[in-house]
């Protein structure tokens, strides 16, 4: 039996592998009026079923009937693979991503640096790794994490750095976790945070944890130090933009704040897209959101993500040049990366201009 | 050719069934434990402001290995009354020892602090065993707007 189980699910997963697995697009991004705009998504996620805690297992195999619940292990595994996120860019006409470490383990587990760090080496022109640091024994190890974090952000391949205050319990207005800050301005890797809530269990859903108002001193302590509020504030839980516009002030207020989209272009946002894309716009701060998915989550999700985040911006009204912003200029303006024919240094367009 | 077609055919469709069958009887079962907390919230300094108290329990540690970490949420609940009792299922397979933290809404405002109004003092008791039955705990505010992570683990100095 324990020979079979591995045996059935590998040739499962090569099955699903070789089905969905494509070549790069003969045009890398969006057409939108003729041209072809490329695609940067700052945000997937890597793991193993093995770095999981049981109750986000148990999340992940709710919808998976009870007889092939077994299968979840390999499954998750493959479709967290780099060839699977690189197979989901080239099928989306995405050039190149961001993945995630994770130090979550009250939630969504672990992704530590050192396995991102091998996984986005693989593809490294097209794979841009996040470190990440664990803060759950804060009071007895941060010296140690702390190190362990200016570690990770000089492993190979690493751009910036994630947090996710609400899976790792962190109040953003707790001022014991500002050194991560100072090491992200110091090493100069923009830091993505997690901000809105989240549909994992144990994620902490109050607004001390999930309103990027509270990261305002932090803001103005470390200005040299990037902010990405990740989800723009989104409330994914109760499906509403419950901390969109919070985000949206500190994007506008602050030089150091950025936006990200993540999970708002997914079947769930489907009902507040519109909203949030016509709040960003009239909120004058296009030039500082940097598309990100949330995925890769499941076999087409890049893919359907950006189709229904784009189809949302053409509705209400972005120019090419604001997609332009969106998708790729605003991100090659922050992490100094540029995809294949876009021009190195992209210029900024504020919104309206 | 046909011989070996039916059995690799029967082998497969054999297999699937075990694996379908042994999927089914995985079904995991936690296990739940009644207890009862017979509590006191104070002040470390000075009266006790009116508001109402809001309280969460944890697992004091979880899992084991790499994902062994403190203070897996167990539930919250509220008291008007700085003496309360309270009666919960704490899960035994989630983890072991028990914490309990407290904030007091001394601004009513619903909020655990804002950026803005610091005012709602927190503290944090706990016991390393696994509770049983009926136990006393006291609880004693000393600090603003801090979470349960900011008492446990205690600072190392």
């Amino acid at each position: 039996m324990k020979v079979i189980r591995p045996v059935v699910a590998t040739l499962a997963a090569a099955l699903i592998l070789i089905a969905c697995s494509s070549e790069p697009p003969a045009n890398w991004g969006v057409e939108i009026d003729g041209e072809w705009i490329p695609v940067f998504d700052l945000h997937t996620h890597t793991g193993a079923w093995d770095y999981m805690p049981p109750g986000f297992q148990d999340r992940l195999a709710e919808r998976v009937p009870t007889g092939f619940k077994w299968s979840m292990g390999p499954v998750t595994d493959w479709i967290l693979s780099p060839d699977n996120i690189l197979g989901q860019m080239n099928g989306a006409g995405i050039y190149g991503a961001g993945v995630f470490a994770l130090y979550s383990p009250h939630t969504t587990g672990l992704a530590p640096n050192e396995f991102v760090s091998e996984r986005v080496m693989a593809h490294p022109e097209r794979l841009y790794g996040f470190a990440s640091i664990r803060t759950d024994r804060w009071n007895e190890d941060s010296a140690m994490q702390l190190a362990e974090l200016e570690r990770g952000v000089q492993l190979p391949g690493m751009v910036g750095i994630k947090l996710a205050h609400a899976h790792q319990q962190m109040r953003f207005d707790d001022e014991r976790f500002y050194p991560i800050y100072e090491i992200a301005g110091r090493y100069s890797k923009p830091m993505y945070l997690h901000t809105g809530t989240s549909p994992n269990p144990g994620t902490r859903y109050e607004p001390e944890y999930a309103d990027a108002l509270y990261l305002e001193e932090a803001v103005k302590m470390y200005p040299q130090a990037i902010f990405i509020l990740g989800h723009t504030g989104y409330d994914t839980k109760e499906r509403a933009l419950t901390y969109v516009d919070s985000a949206i002030y500190m994007a506008a207020t602050y030089d150091n704040v950025y936006l990200e989209p993540g999970a708002l272009g997914a079947d769930r946002g489907e009902d507040i897209v519109d909203d949030f894309v016509v709040r960003l716009k009239e909120g004058n701060v296009l030039h500082k959101v940097i598309y990100g998915s949330d995925g890769v989550q499941f076999p087409g999700y890049l893919k359907s993500h950006l189709e229904n985040y784009t189809a949302a911006m053409q509705r209400n009204g972005y120019t090419a040049d604001e997609i332009r912003q969106v998708y790729s200029g605003n991100f090659s303006r922050v992490f100094g990366i540029a995809a294949p024919g876009q021009t190195a240094e992209p210029t900024e367009i504020a919104s309206g201009e | 050719m046909t011989n070996r077609f039916a059995q690799a055919t029967g082998f497969f469709v054999t297999a699937t069934l075990t694996l379908l069958l042994a999927g089914c009887s995985d079904t995991p079962v936690g296990t739940f434990k009644t207890i009862t907390i017979n509590g006191e919230v104070k002040m470390s300094a000075g009266p006790m402001p009116q508001g109402m108290l809001h309280f969460r329990l944890y697992n004091l540690e979880s899992l084991s290995g790499e994902l062994q970490h403190p203070l897996q949420e167990i539930e919250d609940f509220e008291s008007e009354s700085p003496v309360f009792t309270h009666t919960f299922e704490y899960p035994v397979h989630v983890g072991e020892g028990l914490a309990i933290h407290a904030w007091l809404d001394s601004d009513g405002d619903g909020f655990f602090c804002t950026p803005t109004l610091r005012l709602d003092p927190s503290g944090l008791e706990y016991v390393e065993t696994t509770p049983e039955g009926e136990i006393n705990m006291t609880i004693t505010l000393t600090d603003n707007c801090r979470a349960a992570n900011f008492y446990y683990p205690p600072m190392v100095y």
